[in-house]
C-alpha cells in the first residue's frame, strides 16, 4: 500500500510511523484509534487517486482536517488511510460582486476571515475554533458558532462542491449562484456527513458584507435561570442579535482563572452583540436591554470598543479549553457537548442539566450559543476517581434524554461521531435505514469514515481505547 | 520506557483539552506540516510514552526534540497546559533512557572541558575592576559565535560609564534542562563562587537564556545579586545618539514570552530611533528564530529555516535595521540572510556601540 501512496503524493507526504499513526488516531474527543497510515495530498488528482486506490483494495479512508471534532468524527475506528487535507489550503478565488468565494477544504476559517477582509466580506459560521478548524471539517460537521443566529450556519453558506465520492470519480455539486433550483441540493447533503460520502476538495461558499458597526453588551444574573428566561424573552420578540451567549458560573470562573478575564463571578452572564447600522440596531439594544433588566440583570455594560468586542469574544472563545483549568484534577471530557433545544426550551435545558448533575453528584458546567437554543456541556471529570466515569455515562443518558424530551436534538453543531452515535440512533430511528441506502450509493464498499453516523457501535464508551486513565478502571 | 520525569506532568497532559489552539504560529509546525510537529502532538506523544502505548522510535524523538521550546503554545494555549514542561520532562526521560542527540551530548563533554558549549578554547575578556557596579556574564554564543558584536557591546558600556568587571565564565548551563540532561551544579557552584569574589550587587546579562537561568534555575539560589539583562540597563542610562534609519525589532523567546520583558527593549530602541516599525508578529507573538531547545544544534537545517521566515517578515516591515538582543537570535538571523538581502542585523548594543563610533547611520 505505501509504494502505491508515495508514488501519488511524494515519499515525504506518506507515514506510517508510529509517531504519526498515533497522534493522527485522536482528535477533541475521547477516541482514539490509529490508522495504518497517514497521507497528506495536495490537489484533487491526488485525492482521486488515492481513492480509486483505497477502493479497489477496500481500505477505509477518513479524511481529515485540523482534528478538532469533538466526538470522534476523524478517529479512524477501523484504521486505514487518514487523509490529512490541511495541505490544500489555497483560495482560489474571492468574487464580492457574486458574494462568493472559492477555497480549498484545508483553509482555515479565520484566515479566510482575513483575506475576505480587505473586500469587505466575512464567512459568517465563526465557531470558537476558528482559529484553527479548517472549511473541509466546519462542512462535513456543519459547524456554527455565535453568529448563526443571524447569518446561519455553515450550511446555509455552502453553494457548491468539488467532491471526490469513494470510486475515486470528481463530481460538481450546487452551484455558483445565490439560489438554485436545479434538481436535489447534494452539496446540502454532503453538509453533515461527517466524511462518509465524499471527500470535499472544493467548495464555493456564499460570504456576507462586513457590517459597518458592532456593538456588545454583557449582563449579569444572580440567577442562572433568570439569564435561560431572558435569553428566550429577546429571541422571542422577534429581535435578531448577531450574537446571544450564556456563561455559567464554572464558564466564567474558568476564563477567569486561565486568562484573567476578570468576568464578574455570578450564576450566569449574557453576551450579546448586534451589528449593521447602529442607527437601526441602537433600538434593538435598547430592547434587549430593558427586556434583560426584567428578568433580573445588573451591571449591564454595553461598548462599541473595538478592542473590548475582540477582548469579549477571544474570551468566549476559550471557554471550552479553560474549563479545564475550573478544577484541580477535573479535566473537561467532551460529553453531550452540543444538545440543543427549542429556544423556549432553554431555561428548562439548563435547569434540567445541573439537575442531572446534582443527581449524579457530578460537575457539569453550561454554556453556549444560547440564541440558538444550544447548550454547551462541560463535563468536569477527574478520571482516576473509580466510579466518576460510570455516573458520568448515566448522567450523559439522561441529559440525552431530556433533550428529546423538550423537543431538541443530538448535536447542534459538532456532528454525531462514535460519541453521540448511541442518541442520534434514538432520534433518528426512522431514518436509520433510509441514511444506509444513501450512503451505499455514494460508497458501496464502505471504505469512507466506516462506523460513524448510523453505522456507529452502540456503545460509544467500549467503541474505542479512550484516551483517559479510565481503559484500567473498567 | 521508564518516564519517571513524565509522571509528575501527568496533570498537564490530562488537562490538554486537545483544541490545537497551539497550531497556531507553532515555527515548528509551521515548517514541517505534519501533526505530529505540533504542540498539541508533543502532549500526546508524551502522554503516549508515559502510558506505555508506543514506544520510542526514530520520529517520536525526533518530533519531542523539534520544539524551539519557544512556547508561543502556552501564549496560544486556554487550558493553561505547560507544552515546554511536558516535553523538557519527555526529553529528560528519552535521553534517561539512551535516546538523546549526538549533537547535545558532545556539548555536555565540551562544557565539561573548556568550559563552553562549543568545546573552543577559553576567551574572556578580561576587565577586572574592583568596586564595580556590575559583574558581566556574556555566555558561550555571544563569546564564540558573535565576538565581534559582543566586543561592541562591551565597548558600549565602557563608553555609557557603567562600572563593570569580568568573571571567569563557565556555561550557565541553561540548555542543558532543555535539551534532556542535566546541567552542572559545579559550574553553578563556580559562577556563585566567581560572583561573589567579585564583590558586585548586580550581575549583567547580554544572553536572555543566561538571565534566565540565573532567575529560575534552583541551581542558582543564593546567587546573592540582583540579576539584569543589558536592556533593562540601557532603559535607565541617557543614550547620546540618534539615527533616522528605520528600526525594526525582534523579541528574543527567552526575552519576551519568557521574562515578559517587551517594552524594555522597545523603550530602548525608542530612545534613539524615532522611526520604530513592529513585525507584524511581535511581543508575545512573536515568531521565534528558530534557534532555541536545542534545536539548532540537532536539526540545523530546520533551524536556519525558521530564521529565514522570520527575517522575512522583518524585510516586510520595510525597515533598513533588524535589531534583538540575543547572541542566539542575532546568530541564526544573520545566518539565515541572503546576500541579496539588504537589512542589517545587529543587537541593540551593538548598534548603539557602532551609532556612537559614527559607524552607522
Ligand atoms: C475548543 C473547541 C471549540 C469548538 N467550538 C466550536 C463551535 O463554536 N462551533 C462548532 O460548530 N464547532 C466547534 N468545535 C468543533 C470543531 O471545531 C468543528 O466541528 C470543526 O468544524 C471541525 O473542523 P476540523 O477541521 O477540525 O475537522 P476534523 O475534526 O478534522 O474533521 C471533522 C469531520 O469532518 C470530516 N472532514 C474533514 N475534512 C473533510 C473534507 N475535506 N471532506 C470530507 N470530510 C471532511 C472528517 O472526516 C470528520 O468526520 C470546537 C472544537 C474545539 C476543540
Ligand atoms: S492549546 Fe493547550 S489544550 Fe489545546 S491542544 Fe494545545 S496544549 Fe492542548
Ligand atoms: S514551544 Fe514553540 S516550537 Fe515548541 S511546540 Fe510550542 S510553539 Fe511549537
Amino acid at each position: 500500500m505505501l509504494e502505491e501512496l508515495r508514488a501519488v503524493v511524494g515519499d515525504e507526504n506518506v507515514s506510517d510511523d508510529a509517531a504519526d499513526r498515533y497522534v493522527y488516531g485522536s482528535d477533541a474527543s475521547m477516541h482514539q484509534s490509529s490508522p495504518s497510515v497517514v497521507v497528506r495530498p495536495v490537489s484533487a488528482g491526488e485525492v482521486q487517486k488515492i481513492l480509486r486506490f483505497a477502493n479497489g483494495r477496500k481500505i477505509p479512508v477518513v479524511p481529515r482536517g485540523a482534528g478538532t471534532g469533538e466526538s470522534g468524527s476523524a478517529v479512524p475506528i477501523d484504521g486505514g488511510i487518514v487523509l490529512d487535507l490541511k495541505r490544500m489550503d489555497r483560495i482560489l478565488e474571492v468574487r464580492p460582486e457574486d458574494m462568493f468565494c472559492r477555497v480549498e477544504p484545508g483553509v482555515v476559517n479565520d484566515e479566510l476571515n482575513r483575506q475576505l477582509k480587505p473586500y469587505g466580506f466575512f464567512f459568517p459560521p465563526t465557531p470558537a475554533s476558528g482559529k484553527v478548524c479548517t472549511i473541509g471539517g466546519m462542512i462535513a460537521n456543519n459547524a456554527s458558532g455565535m453568529r448563526a443566529m443571524k447569518y446561519g450556519a455553515t450550511r446555509d453558506a455552502v453553494l457548491g462542491l468539488k467532491v471526490v465520492l469513494a470510486n475515486g470519480d470528481l463530481v460538481t455539486m450546487g452551484s455558483a449562484t445565490i439560489i438554485q433550483a436545479s434538481g436535489y441540493q447534494l452539496e446540502r447533503l454532503m453538509v453533515g456527513s461527517e466524511g462518509t460520502l465524499g471527500v470535499i476538495v472544493e467548495a464555493t461558499l456564499r460570504v456576507r458584507p462586513l457590517p459597518e458597526e458592532r456593538t456588545v453588551g454583557r449582563a449579569v444574573f444572580y440567577e442562572l435561570t433568570q439569564a435561560g428566561d431572558a435569553i428566550s424573552k429577546i429571541v422571542a420578540t422577534g429581535i435578531v442579535p448577531s450574537a446571544l451567549e450564556l456563561m455559567d458560573e464554572v464558564a466564567i470562573k474558568s476564563v477567569n482563572k486561565a486568562l484573567g478575564a476578570g468576568l464578574p463571578e455570578v450564576e450566569a452572564l449574557i453576551l450579546f452583540e448586534c451589528d449593521g447600522v447602529k442607527a437601526s440596531f441602537h433600538h434593538e439594544i435598547k430592547k434587549i436591554k430593558r427586556i434583560l433588566e426584567e428578568c433580573g440583570a445588573f451591571d449591564i455594560v454595553i461598548s462599541d470598543d473595538p478592542q473590548e468586542m475582540e477582548k469579549l469574544w477571544e474570551v468566549r472563545s476559550s471557554v471550552f479549553p479553560a474549563t479545564s483549568m475550573y478544577k484541580e484534577n477535573r479535566i473537561r471530557a467532551t460529553l453531550a457537548e452540543d444538545v440543543t433545544a427549542p429556544v423556549s426550551r432553554l431555561r428548562e435545558l439548563v435547569e434540567g442539566i445541573h439537575q442531572i448533575a446534582r443527581d449524579n453528584d457530578l460537575l457539569i458546567g453550561t454554556y453556549g450559543h444560547a440564541g440558538e437554543g444550544l447548550i454547551h456541556t462541560a463535563f468536569l471529570v477527574d478520571p482516576r476517581l473509580p466510579d466518576e466515569w460510570d455516573r458520568t455515562r448515566k448522567a450523559v443518558d439522561e441529559v440525552f434524554a431530556l433533550v428529546r424530551h423538550l423537543g431538541g436534538t443530538t448535536s447542534g453543531e459538532h456532528g454525531i461521531g462514535i460519541s453521540k452515535a448511541p442518541y442520534f440512533k434514538k432520534e433518528r430511528q426512522d431514518l436509520l435505514e433510509l441514511m444506509r441506502g444513501v450512503k451505499k450509493v455514494f460508497d458501496p464498499n464502505n471504505i469512507l469514515n466506516p462506523h460513524k453516523l448510523m453505522d456507529a457501535p452502540e456503545d460509544f464508551f467500549t467503541a474505542t481505547k479512550l484516551r483517559y486513565p479510565i481503559k484500567e478502571r473498567r | 520506557m521508564k518516564t519517571k520525569a513524565l509522571e509528575s506532568w501527568e496533570r498537564d497532559m490530562l488537562r490538554c483539552i486537545r483544541c490545537a489552539y497551539c497550531f497556531v504560529d507553532c515555527p515548528i509546525l509551521t515548517e514541517l506540516g505534519w501533526e505530529s510537529a505540533g504542540a498539541r502532538s508533543k502532549v500526546i506523544l508524551s502522554y503516549g510514552l508515559k502510558e506505555d502505548e508506543i514506544e520510542c522510535n526514530q520520529l517520536i524523538k525526533d518530533r519531542l526534540f523539534q520544539c524551539c521550546l519557544c512556547a508561543q503554545c502556552e501564549i496560544n494555549c486556554p487550558a493553561k497546559v505547560e507544552v515546554g514542561g511536558v516535553v523538557r520532562a519527555a526529553r529528560k526521560d528519552l535521553v534517561e533512557a539512551g535516546h538523546y542527540f549526538e549533537a547535545h551530548r558532545v556539548m555536555r563533554e565540551m562544557v565539561k572541558k573548556t568550559g563552553n558549549v562549543y568545546g573552543e578554547e577559553k576567551k574572556d575578556f578580561h576587565y577586572p575592576k574592583v568596586g564595580a557596579e556590575f559583574a558581566l556574564f556574556v555566555g558561550c554564543v555571544g563569546k564564540h559565535r558573535e565576538e565581534e558584536s559582543l566586543k561592541k557591546t562591551v565597548a558600549l558600556l565602557k563608553k555609557l560609564g557603567v562600572s563593570l568587571t569580568s568573571i571567569d565564565e563557565v556555561c550557565c548551563g541553561g540548555v542543558f534542562g532543555d535539551v534532556g540532561f542535566q546541567a552542572s551544579p559545579e559550574d553553578a557552584e563556580h559562577i556563585k563562587e566567581e560572583v561573589k569574589k567579585a564583590k558586585v550587587k548586580k550581575l549583567l546579562t547580554t544572553c536572555p537564556m543566561c538571565y534566565r537561568t540565573f532567575k529560575e534555575d534552583p541551581r542558582f539560589e543564593g546567587l546573592g545579586v540582583e540579576v539584569l539583562h543589558i536592556t533593562e540597563l540601557l532603559e535607565k542610562l541617557d543614550l547620546p545618539v540618534k539615527t533616522n534609519r528605520k528600526i525594526t525589532y525582534h523579541d528574543p523567546c527567552d526575552l519576551g514570552r519568557h521574562s515578559d520583558l517587551y517594552d524594555v527593549p522597545r523603550n530602548v530602541i525608542r530612545k534613539f530611533a524615532p522611526d520604530f516599525q513592529e513585525m507584524s508578529k511581535n511581543r508575545e507573538n512573536a515568531h521565534c528564530c528558530g534557534a532555541g531547545g536545542g534545536v539548532r544544534g540537532s536539526f540545523t537545517r530546520l533551524s536556519i529555516d525558521m530564521a529565514k521566515k522570520r527575517l522575512q517578515e522583518a524585510i516586510d516591515t520595510g525597515a533598513e535595521v533588524l535589531l534583538t538582543e540575543c547572541a542566539s537570535c542575532l546568530h541564526n538571523l544573520k545566518n539565515a540572510r541572503k546576500r541579496k538581502q539588504k537589512i542589517q542585523i545587529y543587537n541593540i548594543s551593538e548598534y548603539l556601540s557602532l551609532l556612537m563610533d559614527g559607524e552607522v547611520g
